[in-house]
């Protein structure tokens, strides 16, 4: 499964769009990791915590995408874009998708 | 988390809990012990996505996606796998081949 940012897959030429592609995932770090988040805030820098909980949302979030354009019968995912959100002020909510579409070689 | 974040985070919540009890004679502490307790459970029983990280070698009927990152938490470079029927992607650990 090929998942690029771009219209046009190089060395392939599009056959078939088989629509929009989504994967959707809400993520919590738990009480634990936002207690101890919020002690590493008092001091700054980087708050590994959260950069844990938005590298897991990510990898879901493909997962999930790919999953989903497997099913379709998809070559490729095209345009793939993320997009993310908060909920209730300790959730994090990603959304991966983009258009599945089948291929040809050019 | 790493290892000493975590162990931190038990050590504060288990002084908690043994400030609450140490405070119960005085008709006060259970909002202290119930939340240590709670923050020993969050740590604990904490649900990450896929836990270790880091996937065995997949079998025969799998590709490598080209796709390659370096994990933040453990420090380890890991590569994508991708299983065409099933259309699962696993993390394997670079040189583990």
């Amino acid at each position: 499964m090929i998942v690029t940012t771009t219209e046009a897959v190089p060395g392939f030429r599009t056959t078939e769009c088989l629509g929009q592609v989504f994967g959707v995932v809400v993520r919590s770090r738990g009480l634990g990791g936002n207690v101890m988040a919020g002690l590493r805030s008092i001091v700054g820098g980087e708050i590994h915590e959260y950069t844990s909980l938005v590298e897991d949302t990510r990898r879901h979030a493909i997962d999930r995408l790919v999953q989903n354009a497997t099913a379709m019968g998809a070559d490729a995912v095209v345009m793939m874009r993320f997009d993310s959100g908060e909920i209730g002020q300790s959730m994090n909510e990603v959304v991966a998708y983009g258009t599945a579409v089948r291929l040809a070689r050019a | 988390m790493s290892p000493t974040a975590r162990n931190v985070g038990l050590g504060f919540a288990g002084l908690m809990v043994v400030g609450g009890l140490l405070l119960r004679p005085l008709g006060s502490g259970t909002a202290l012990i119930v939340l240590g307790c709670l923050l020993l459970i969050g740590l604990v029983f904490e649900q990450r996505y896929r836990r270790g990280r880091s996937d065995p070698r997949p079998g025969p009927g799998w590709q490598r996606t080209g796709e390659k990152f370096r994990d933040e938490e453990t420090g380890q470079w890991l590569e994508v796998w991708f299983h065409p029927e099933s259309g699962e992607r696993r993390y394997v650990a670079v040189g583990s081949d």
